[in-house]
């Protein structure tokens, strides 16, 4: 059984892709969620290895779903998710616990290699 | 490369959506310049929208994006003031980008020329807020090349007192360089988690080149630092190694003799470095432009294979609807099976029963499938006023557009057929109709006028209304204008007259602006409204103002029909054309010249005898009907031998062979399970009149 990684991005178009990625690398999906808040509610439901997390998200953001997720769970693993322009943004969410990040547009060996560091 | 072929309607959906919410919010902003909300709003569509673009490969997109978006972020950190010159330009970089998006569609190839333009001025705006700042520092940006080194180019003695004192201690010292991968994008960040991990087991010393430098990502791929820890080189190894995106690492206990030996050789070939330095950074630029046409064509023909699903037309629909469609096609199933059982039971109560229900669901679920295939009219209204405002600029004139209705539902054919005659219909509006703010004032009008367009629907038709305030049709002007373009007016009244702008090559404008009178006149609004089944009205009164109202059928795959029967075939004629039917003797249609004609009303109407037409055997025994039908405000009699009734019918599509022969609209299925034709009657009719 792979892991199980939750999904979290407010574009369905960049689920889509990185459920791609993630299935055909052996790892599961646990769920999806397009925003913080979501994101918060299904980790606690579904309780994923990892998490991949979008930075810019409507209403709660991808930085406070970390820290709310981070707090209920402090060994929480969170890969931040954003595009180039973000550097506060990522050094906010690494100082808030996030173990790794990638960078849009997605190269799957990236992400499979940061997924892959982040559960050994 | 990944296949994104699967990805692409969704890009296109949500490119689509995405680029419409920057649309509003912009608008938005320019009325609202401080709100924070907005701006941040505005920043995330515009991200998704890149992260979108850059993930599909679209490269000129995301270049275009990416600029634009800088402009936002300037707006978020308080470096620009928002005004009309910016707000401008944005919309000017959306409509490229929607362009840039069509183009996508089409499977056209996108070329950085499409938006240089654009760059041009993002990047003037840019360098206005960076100043000299950010030119001064990107030649700075070195390039690392030849094998990574972890001797230390500048360590000062206060650094090598603190090593040794922690060396003393049961720390150890090492002595680290790092190459990140050469791909690698935001390096600051990854520089950042990298020595923070490091941090959580020991201390970092010193780094070359500096923290600062480091955290902005201002250096090429490597780095070197110090670090003291009371771990062992294996777990420093291991913690470095547990980063993704590093190229190369040397993890060595710290050696000073190494280190001054180095120093001295760095102090030595400053100079050849320089050197090196220079060639290589002209090479890359060489070598990226060589691999881009490669890359494009690659491109070209990835997207041949993905052609055939190009226009694949999606529409979203609302997941109860889909979940009621579930459950009532779950219902049919039970029912279903009850008729078998009732009929291998041969229980006739028991199957007229299931029938009923049967029945029952099919008209709801008939009911329900045309829901689905509805569309809010918000999909067109919603980039109206983005256009007024723009027109508005454009004229020098001060009107707000008022949209109401905005949920109102109509067949996602005609839905998407809609926005053409609309902005047809709007720019008249705002070029003939809305008059300058003096003369406004002059005319004890507010300055700015109110052009409200409103949707509703009445019965089986949606109504869409366009009014403005501005100053009406004037007859007299028509008139004139008429008469100078040889039109005859004698003896119109002032209704008939004000009609004239339904005239082909009818322009009321003095001067022709790139607004409106182009040569298209209301008349092409007209023909594709009815070509949509629906009607055009007016309602104009000098200085008050002028009002359109378009009629549409809700649906355009469902259409009451009167059912007749030519010689021995059934025909279809679309209700909304017939205007009463008349029985008539053979001796009551009166040969003219050169054709035949039917006294109806006060006139003379063409009668086309459709068993000619459709080359049928007529019936000689049978009374004959004339079904009058209006079109353009004409009568015609079309004849048929028979009247079945009145039917609502399902339009099937024929096919296209059959279609150019232009007398048919399609053909329904009877509840028998015979075919009828449905006559298009526009283009019969239309057909006669080009014989008169």
């Amino acid at each position: 059984m792979g892991k199980k990684v939750l999904i979290v991005d407010d574009a369905v178009f960049m689920r889509m892709k990185l459920k791609d990625i993630l299935s055909k690398n052996g790892y599961e999906v646990a769920d999806e969620a397009q925003n913080g808040q979501e994101a918060f509610e299904k980790y606690q439901a579904t309780q994923p290895d990892l998490v991949t997390m979008d930075i810019t998200m409507p209403e709660v953001d991808g930085i406070q779903a970390l820290k709310m997720i981070r707090e209920a769970d402090a060994n929480a693993k969170v890969i931040m998710c954003s595009a180039m322009g973000q550097q506060g943004m990522v050094m906010d969410a690494i100082r808030a616990g996030a173990v790794d990040f990638i960078v849009k547009p997605f190269d799957t060996d990236r992400v499979i290699k940061a997924i892959d560091k982040a559960l050994s | 490369m990944d296949d994104n072929s699967v990805y692409r309607s969704l890009f296109f959906e949500e490119s689509d959506d995405n680029l419409q919410q920057l649309n509003d919010n912009v608008l938005e902003l320019e009325s609202e310049p401080d709100n924070m909300d907005l701006v941040n709003e505005i920043f995330r569509a515009a991200h998704t929208l890149k992260g979108m673009a850059a993930t599909m490969g679209y490269d000129v997109m995301t270049k275009l994006t990416h600029k634009m978006e800088n402009l936002f972020d300037f707006f978020k950190s308080g470096k620009l003031k928002v005004n009309s010159d910016y707000i401008s330009l944005i919309f000017r970089c959306l409509d490229r980008l929607s362009q840039l998006v069509e183009d996508l569609r089409d499977e056209k190839e996108l070329s950085q020329d499409q938006i240089s333009d654009l760059l041009e001025e993002l990047e003037k705006v840019e360098e206005s807020v960076n100043g000299s700042d950010q030119a001064a520092k990107t030649p700075e940006e070195e390039q690392d090349t030849g094998a990574l080194t972890n001797v230390f180019e500048h360590l000062e003695e206060a650094d090598l007192d603190v090593i040794h004192q922690a060396i003393t201690g049961d720390y150890k010292a090492y002595s680290i360089a790092i190459r990140i991968d050469k791909e690698s994008l935001l390096k600051g960040p990854r520089v950042f988690l990298i020595m923070e991990k490091l941090e959580q087991e020991g201390d970092v010393l010193h780094t070359e080149p500096s923290v600062d430098i480091l955290e902005d990502g201002d250096f090429d791929t490597d780095f070197r630092l110090v670090y003291l820890t009371r771990d062992d080189l294996d777990m420093v190894k291991h913690n470095v190694e547990s980063n993704s995106e590093i190229d190369e690492i040397i993890v060595e206990p710290f050696d000073e003799e190494k280190q001054q030996a180095g120093e001295k050789q760095q102090a030595e070939a400053p100079k050849t470095v320089e050197k090196q330095k220079a060639q290589q950074k002209q090479t890359p630029v060489k070598a990226a432009a060589k691999a881009k046409p490669k890359t494009t064509k690659n491109n070209k023909t990835s997207a041949a294979h993905q052609h055939a699903n190009a226009r694949n037309q999606s529409i979203r629909v609302d997941l109860t609807r889909l979940d009621r469609f579930l459950n009532l096609v779950s219902e049919l199933v039970v029912y279903r099976n009850q008729l078998d059982d009732a009929s291998m039971r041969n229980n006739a109560d028991a199957m007229r029963d299931a029938l009923e229900q049967v029945s029952r669901l099919t008209s709801e679920l008939q009911d329900l499938v045309l829901k689905i295939r509805m569309q809010q009219v918000s999909v067109v209204f919603s980039r109206f006023p983005r256009m007024v405002r723009d027109l508005a600029k454009e004229l020098n004139k001060e009107m707000e557009l008022v949209v109401e209705g905005e949920e109102t539902e109509l067949d996602k054919t005609v839905v998407s057929e809609l926005s053409e005659p609309l902005i047809h219909l709007l720019r008249n509006s705002s070029d003939h109709g809305i008059e300058a703010p003096d003369i406004r004032e002059k005319e004890g009008k507010d300055r700015k006028g109110t052009i409200k367009l409103s949707a509703y629907q009445e019965g089986n038709r949606v109504i869409i209304t366009l009014e403005d305030d501005g100053k009406g049709l004037d007859p007299a002007v028509i008139k004139e204008s008429a008469e100078s373009k040889g039109i005859n007016t004698e003896g119109m009244s002032d209704d008939e007259i004000k009609k004239l702008i339904f005239h082909p090559g009818f322009s009321t404008a003095k001067e022709i602006t790139n607004i409106s009178g182009r040569g298209v006149g209301l008349d092409a609004v007209q023909a594709k409204i009815s070509e949509l089944g629906g009607s055009l009205e007016m309602k104009s009164e000098l200085h008050v103002g002028t009002k359109f109202i378009i009629k549409l059928p809700l649906t355009l795959s469902i259409i009451q029909a009167l059912m007749v029967r030519i010689g021995n075939e059934s025909f279809a004629v679309p209700l909304d054309v017939v205007e009463r039917v008349v029985m008539l003797k053979e001796n009551e249609i009166v040969k003219t010249t050169n054709q035949e004609v039917y006294r109806f009303q006060e006139g003379l109407i063409p009668i086309i005898r459709t068993d000619r037409l459709l080359q049928i055997e007529p019936d000689p025994n049978k009374k004959k009907f004339a079904i009058i039908v209006k079109i353009d405000q004409k009568y015609y009699g079309i004849l048929a031998d028979e009247l079945i009734g009145q039917q609502e019918i399902v339009i099937k599509k024929i096919d296209p062979m059959l279609q150019k022969i232009n007398k048919y609209q399609g053909a329904t299925i009877f509840g028998n399970g015979s075919i009828a034709l449905i006559l298009d009657v526009n283009a019969i009719c239309n057909e006669k009149k080009g014989t008169e």
